[in-house]
């Protein structure tokens, strides 16, 4: 009993810690595949089991060409599903998973699977990571890891352990923090720390009844880096340019900041039954939290960001002013190149009442709340029939984080905005697995409804509009010949559009999308697997066609200096490719792998838009048509390849070493300006076709990445060097955006588009990691 | 292992962990906001001897004055009035929101050196460089680093003193200080006068005040000023504003220049 009390306060001093932690500001763009590859790239080799998929080029594309912005597929946002147990933790008001609840899963002492457009005999996710949290799949141990790295974070420290008691109890946790500079990148820093805690009881052998409990909480604080143009780049003579800090009393300071604490609470109930269905489930799962992200505002005052274009020799009218703006660039002064903190303050101690400068904080306090009642069918393993729901809110508004000294701030200075979307859904499901003309069928359907609610608190607007969800997954395998076998999949998927796109301007105008309607996938996958002697090859052809997708964006027509919105709908893309996998077993020593990929992401046709103003709805224009068929719909490369050498050394080394090398990268285009609006109102002919055509090209890139792993016993050591060649000339990313940039002199003005932002590939980094088996 | 050692391990990790997560590199020390100490090496009836010669400005010409005016409104852009005892001159900085950083009232110490000063509308304006066919006949000063680098904060702000005077009593050394004018009636003639800054023709709209023994005082207003649709009051006015001075019917009359619609008082309806 003692034990458990001085556990129980142990814990609750740890979590108390944990939550008090404070916490700091934002992203500018997250993209869908850093977070999951950054991850692996972050983490090295998992804490605990880890199985990954049948298809190769996919579990290497998990962090192999993390180096580019990459989506296996050239899905625009992230599709995998991240199951824990039988229930999808994604809230669907959040277009990415927060990367510390990520990160944390992945520390966790938990079993794993990638289920990498295989099915995954849980539901008709197309891809998914599964996550089993009981503390009975794992053999009792512990593991103590120290971390070095120098980019993100430079030092951690974790401990992860698992305990049995007899058949009856099993607990697990894992525990630690890193944090620190980043090594590379000025402004970059990382403090995160995790817990999990899971205990799982089991009663009567005969009926296999056991509960599990999982609660876990990841406060995570990370400065962002920002995007720039190439002049920026220039003119700093730094590709990796970072405009969010600067000095404040001798120390950087970083203006843009993202926090999170997301605490999550897991429980499952499994039972056989021998009555209705062989075995019950029940399993739920609570979310609720906050993050934040903040940044500077300010009215009536210079703008804070070094790099904002009119402080740019390219935006001035003169020779003379191009050369003295260049002469402070060229001169590094760090109180005009980086955001002049010292300004900021003095501003405030000017008008106290009335601060024209704001660290501005972006809330979103999150709930989600699913829940899954399972059981396979009496007489069978492999059939299961499920009811699931789930509720999900987000209040987002904002508020001041820093008066920087003042005692109030100009009224002007942060436009307030309190608005609370939600989300239910409510669904059947059934799934089998049969034995089928000598191979494996596996289906599953999905039926159900999804309601999307919003509530401004400001205008007092809300609206609510229901959709169908419709999901089916079809896939088949065979051994062909001892050395052959293949299989083919499909799956299918109709469901609400995200929040954001039906009720983007709603805050402003009180105007939903008049083309917001339920997005519309249909993919097929033939695959084929061959192996002869020490040669495994692995190939895939696909196809994944989405329709009626819609999107809301607001910008700033600097024409008529307006905020406006535009409210697209009717958006659809085809992305298709061939996927090649080889592994050569050279000798014993010796594995070679080689991946290579060729794919095409494109939109299908033109797109409809209608353009309002954001504060009264007053229509800019109705049904103007978006110019986008055949234009590139995705930054993934068309061609990304990797050759990869493993060598198991001697007395227990193993060595290796990758080379990947990625080509036909193309920003995005920007909806607004590819629209016939932009066109006739805006943009000259020859800025229209250089935008619409193929000629923002981001290159190609090549990474060459080293590591070694050896485990001596109980002690094991992995190191990692990448971009080990420091090419950093080559884009990662980039995007291109909708502002317009109007010149004017004594006698007339230009308008040209804004020059697309970049970042950089990050240069050269290593990972270490030292661990303990005790 | 053990639930013995599992607990023993688990309370160091967490002992360890715990406060090295509440650690933040972001969490700096508040900076001291020290204004700088400027001494004035001239005054502002001095810059007089260098307008329009084209000569810059000797080296270590500093002058301390106040700020009475600048773009909060939009019908400064891109200027700064800095007024001392002797008189007053406008900065001319290409930045947008120079009020953030220079709020009326507050005491700066300019470092114009190697400026160029002109001549327009009768009072003093500085830039960089002189071009007799830009707004103002100066370019303007550019880039942050030369605007707070020249026009340095020396103190908070404080209330100016305005000297309310008839236009009589105006001198043309006044041109650029801030000043009222009491009793001032509209001339209006047709509806789209009624409005201060609404005019169809350019971007400066002119308005027509009479003083009760007749002189002509014209109010100027930017189409861009914040205030340019708002409606003259009507019946007797005192309006305080930068003196300038202008053409208006063959002759020379004084100009104001306001800052915003407080400048402007209802005496007598």
């Amino acid at each position: 009993m003692r034990r458990w009390i001085v556990t129980f306060v142990a814990l609750l001093v740890g979590v108390a810690n944990l939550s008090a932690q404070q916490m700091s500001e934002s992203y500018y763009r997250e993209n869908p595949s850093w977070i999951n590859a950054e991850l692996w790239a972050l983490e090295g080799e998992p804490f605990f089991i880890t199985a990954l998929s049948e298809n190769p080029f996919e579990e290497y594309a998990l962090y192999g060409f993390s180096f580019v912005d990459y989506s296996p597929r050239g899905e625009r946002y992230p599709t995998q599903g991240l199951l824990l147990g039988t229930i999808d933790t994604r809230n669907p008001l959040q277009r990415y998973t927060d990367y510390s609840f990520l990160s944390l899963l992945r520390r966790a002492p938990t079993t794993q699977s990638y289920h990498l457009h295989t099915p995954n005999e849980i539901d008709s996710s197309p891809s998914s990571q599964l996550i089993h949290p009981s503390p009975f799949d794992l053999a009792p141990s512990s593991r103590l890891r120290l971390q070095l790295s120098s980019r993100t974070y430079r030092m951690g420290i974790g401990y992860a352990a698992v305990a049995h008691r007899g058949d009856s109890l099993a607990v697990s946790i894992a525990v630690g923090a890193r944090g620190g500079r980043d090594a590379n990148i000025e402004g970059l820093y990382s403090a995160d720390s995790y817990l999990w805690l899971a205990g799982e009881r089991r009663w009567s052998r005969e009926l296999d009844h056991r509960v599990t409990i999982a609660l876990m909480v990841a406060p995570s604080e990370r400065a962002q880096r920002s995007w720039n143009t190439e002049e920026v780049f220039g003119l700093s003579g730094n590709r990796h340019y970072n405009s969010y800090w600067g000095y404040q009393d001798g120390q950087v300071r970083s203006a843009r900041v993202r926090y999170a604490t997301l605490p999550a609470l897991y429980a499952s109930w499994d039972i056989d039954d021998r009555y209705i269905l062989s075995r019950l489930n029940i399993t739920a799962f609570v979310q609720a939290g906050r993050t934040r992200r903040t940044s500077l505002d300010w009215a009536d005052a210079t703008n804070p960001q070094p790099d904002h274009y009119t402080y740019l020799p390219s935006h001035q009218a003169d020779p003379e002013a191009e050369a003295i703006l260049s002469e402070v660039w060229r001169t590094n002064n760090t109180d005009f190149t980086q955001i002049n903190f010292s300004k900021i303050y003095e501003a405030a101690a000017l008008q106290p009442h009335s601060t024209p400068y704001v660290l501005s904080e972006e809330r979103s306090d999150l709930l989600t709340a699913k829940i899954d009642l399972s059981g396979q069918l009496l007489g069978t393993h492999h059939r299961r029939v499920g009811l699931r729901g789930g509720y999900h809110r987000s209040r987002d508004y904002n508020s001041v984080a820093d008066l920087f000294g003042a005692q109030s701030a100009n009224p002007n200075a942060l436009t307030p905005y309190d608005h609370t979307p939600t989300q239910s859904e409510w669904s059947l499901y059934a799934t089998l697995r049969e034995r089928l003309g000598g191979g494996t069928f596996y289906g599953s359907a999905e039926f159900g409804g999804q309601t999307i609610g919003y509530h401004s608190r400001i205008t007092g607007y809300s609206s609510e509009d229901s959709f169908t969800l419709l999901r089916a997954y079809l896939a088949w395998s065979r051994p062909l010949t001892e050395q052959l076998s293949g299989g083919a999949n499909g799956y299918f998927h109709h469901s609400a559009p995200f929040w954001n796109d039906l009720y983007g301007a709603a805050e402003g105008s009180m105007t939903v999308n008049p083309y917001g309607k339920g997005t519309t996938v249909g993919s097929a996958n033939i695959w084929a697997r061959w192996e002869r002697g020490p040669l495994v090859t692995y190939a895939t052809l696909y196809a994944e066609l989405s329709g009626n997708q819609s999107h809301s964006e607001n910008f700033w027509d600097a024409q008529s200096s307006t905020y406006s919105t535009l409210l697209a709908g009717g958006l659809s893309t085809l992305c298709s490719g061939v996927q090649l996998s080889v592994e050569a077993r050279i000798t014993r020593a010796l594995k070679l792998e080689g991946y290579l990929a060729l794919s095409s992401n494109r939109y299908t046709g033109n797109a409809t838009c209608d353009i309002v103003g954001f504060d009264d709805a007053t229509p800019i224009v109705r049904a103007t048509a978006l110019n986008l068929q055949a234009l590139r719909s995705s930054a993934t490369p068309e061609l990304a390849s990797a050759l990869k050498a493993t060598w198991y050394a001697p007395r227990g080394w193993m060595v290796g070493g990758e080379l990947a090398f990625v080509a036909g990268r193309y920003l995005e285009p920007s909806l607004l300006l590819s629209s016939d609006y932009a066109r006739s109102q805006w943009l000259s002919q020859a800025d229209y076709n250089s935008l619409m055509g193929a000629v923002r090209s981001l290159g190609s890139a090549t990474n060459l990445s080293l590591f070694v792993y050896r485990r001596w016993g109980k002690v094991s050591l992995s190191a990692s060097v990448r971009n080990l060649l420091n090419s950093t000339s080559a884009y990662s990313a980039g995007y291109q955006p909708s502002r317009l940039n109007i010149r004017r002199n004594d006698t007339s003005h230009t308008t040209t588009p804004h020059a697309p932002r970049y970042q950089h590939i990050y240069p050269r980094h290593f990972y270490l990691s030292l661990g303990y088996d005790f | 292992m053990t639930f013995r050692r599992f607990n023993i391990a688990l309370l160091l990790l967490v002992s360890v962990v715990c406060p090295l997560s509440s650690c933040s590199p972001n969490d700096c020390p508040l900076p001291d906001v020290e204004f700088s100490t400027v001494l004035a090496t001239c005054t502002t009836d001095q810059l007089w001897a260098w307008a329009e010669s084209g000569t810059p400005l000797p080296q270590n010409t500093i002058l301390v004055g106040r700020v009475t005016a600048n773009d909060l409104s939009g019908n400064f852009y891109q200027l700064v009035v800095v007024e001392d005892d002797k008189g007053a001159v406008a900065i001319r900085a290409a930045l947008s929101g120079l009020s953030g950083h220079y709020p009326v009232g507050c005491k700066v110490g300019v470092d114009v050196s190697g400026l160029i000063v002109e001549l327009y509308d009768g009072g003093l304006t500085l830039g960089r460089s002189r071009n007799t066919w830009s707004d103002y006949r100066v370019e303007p000063l550019v880039g942050r680093e030369d605007i707070f680098d020249r026009i340095r904060v020396c103190g908070p702000p404080t209330t100016p003193t305005i000297t309310s005077a008839t236009p009589e009593e105006f001198t043309a050394r006044q041109c650029g200080t801030l000043v009222c004018i009491d009793n001032l009636r509209h001339l209006t003639a047709e509806a789209e006068n009624n409005y201060w800054g609404v005019t169809p023709y350019g971007s400066q709209a002119e308005r027509y005040f009479s003083t009760p023994n007749g002189s002509v005082v014209v109010v100027s207003t930017s189409t861009y000023a914040d205030f340019a649709t708002a409606t003259i009051p009507k019946g007797e006015l005192s309006v305080c504003g930068v003196l300038h001075s202008t053409r208006h019917a063959g002759k020379d009359v004084w100009m104001l220049k306001i800052r915003d619609l407080d400048d402007v008082q209802q005496t007598n309806p």
